[in-house]
């Protein structure tokens, strides 16, 4: 009987479909809101090779990224492919989100970069993601209780387009594309994913350190208000203001949890509220 | 015809192709509909649900995982779009005290009337999990991810749902 059940419900299941009117009037209004969430990317000075970037950097959607724009690189380096609508697996724009979720915040260098296995997305089109090493040269805050990185941590980054045999770097519109040889100030959070033990808490929380003092030369884009906030200053004055930033009351009810599930958790009862 | 994955046509949704747009609203548009038509049990009202979550998926579009499956993360949108309709028409405080009687699967072009019918009389719990195990084929693993609820909670409404169903069913026999 209970089998028998199982097959009715399948069937019934597979019988169960929308009109075909409903489908076209949902369609025009799930279209019209994509128009209206590309639209003010496009009004925000996209330079006008928008469609020339974009059939160059498609290949850049195997991480889950639009385009954004083709930027030109240095003297006798290759454009960098910036893309938009990062998937970012942790919120980073406050430093009452690094508090929560960033394990610590280090100076880093980045000290080595291999290429990863190349995903096809179309006849031609390849991206190339990047595992990229940095060396911890220093930790500036560090939230109490949580994993430290070692002296070295390799982390899984942006790498680049390859498209009618021209390799491109790639980034994220709004962070700096981890370059070797660099220095960053990172909030690094311990999140196992590929191979990789730990990352960024998102890229464009990664800020470039020129000299001894943050920058946001190294942006593509425009960068975060966070990035703006502390151009020019030194790695201490953001260890000061971590130091007096409380964690999200939420998140920190949840900091035994991994930080993919404290985030989760924390969506969680922010949507049951 | 090559199948495009998600990522790429989510990806080039993002760009702003419409193209890529449409063709993930019509690969989802069905299942929406039915993980909404499972918990209202109202063709018109599913329409709107799934219509209003399809919306808020593509507003939510740039803050998606494509590394995660991107079916389950919408189902789980439209279940809860169904659960709030529900819940401004008064007609439902919390999941657990769901009023059988509000579903109205009246409609005549809808396939196997009598197993709707003893359908329509579970709670909505029972009900979401049945369909989204039956209809939208997904593993009580998957469901337990999509609704933030235990496995063994799945299990369990899942057993007691087809239990239920089955005396409905034998019932009407007699």
């Amino acid at each position: 009987m209970s089998e028998e059940i199982e097959d009715r419900l399948r069937l019934a299941g597979a019988g169960l479909r929308p009109t075909p009117e409903a489908e076209e009037r949902a369609l025009r209004a799930a279209l019209a809101q994509l128009r209206e969430r590309t639209s003010p990317v496009r009004k925000r000075g996209r330079p006008a090779r928008w469609k020339l970037a974009a059939a160059a950097a498609l290949s850049a959607v195997a991480v889950g990224l639009g385009v954004v724009a083709l930027l030109p690189g240095g003297s006798s380096s290759p454009p960098v492919v910036a893309v938009d609508g990062g998937s970012d697996r942790f919120p980073s724009e406050s430093l009452t989100d690094w508090a929560s979720y960033a394990d610590q915040v280090s100076i880093v260098t980045v000290v080595g970069e291999r290429a990863l296995p190349a995903e096809v997305i179309e006849a031609g089109d390849r991206y190339v993601p990047r595992a990229v090493t940095l060396r911890v040269e220093d930790t500036i805050w560090r939230r109490e209780g949580a994993p430290r990185a070692g002296d070295a941590v390799r982390v899984n980054t942006f790498g680049w387009s390859l498209q009618d045999g021209e390799r491109r770097p790639v980034t994220a519109w709004g962070g700096p594309r981890l370059e070797l040889g660099s220095r960053y100030v990172a909030p690094l959070v311990r999140a196992p994913r590929d191979g990789a033990e730990w990352t960024p808490l998102a890229l464009g929380a990664t800020l470039p350190l020129e000299g001894d003092v943050m920058a946001t030369s190294g942006i593509v884009g425009a960068p975060s208000p966070l990035a703006k906030s502390m151009s020019g200053k030194a790695p201490t004055t953001l260890a000061d203001a971590l130091a007096r930033t409380a964690p999200d009351p939420i998140a920190a009810k949840h900091f035994d949890l991994p930080p993919d599930e404290r985030w989760r958790a924390v969506l969680r009862e922010r949507e049951s509220r | 015809m090559t199948h495009r994955s998600d990522e790429d046509v989510i990806g080039k949704a993002l760009a702003g192709s419409s193209d890529a747009g449409a063709e993930r609203f019509r690969r989802y548009w069905s299942s929406s509909w039915q993980a909404a038509f499972a918990v209202v049990g109202r063709s018109a009202a599913a329409d709107d649900i799934a219509q209003d979550a399809l919306q808020r998926a593509f507003r939510a579009l740039s803050s998606f995982d494509l590394r995660r499956p991107f079916g389950p993360w919408l189902h789980r949108i439209v279940v809860n779009c169904a659960l709030d309709f529900l819940r401004s028409e008064r007609r439902l405080v919390g999941l657990d005290q769901a009023d059988p009687g509000t579903v109205e699967w009246q409609d005549e072009r809808l396939p196997d009337q009598e197993l709707l019918a003893a359908l329509a009389r579970l709670d909505a719990e029972r009900r979401t999990v049945i369909a989204l195990r039956y209809w939208l084929d997904y593993s009580p693993a998957e469901i337990a991810e999509l609704l933030g609820l235990p496995v063994g909670t799945v299990s369990s409404r899942l057993s007691r749902g087809l239990a239920e169903l089955r005396r409905e069913l034998e019932a009407n026999r007699v």
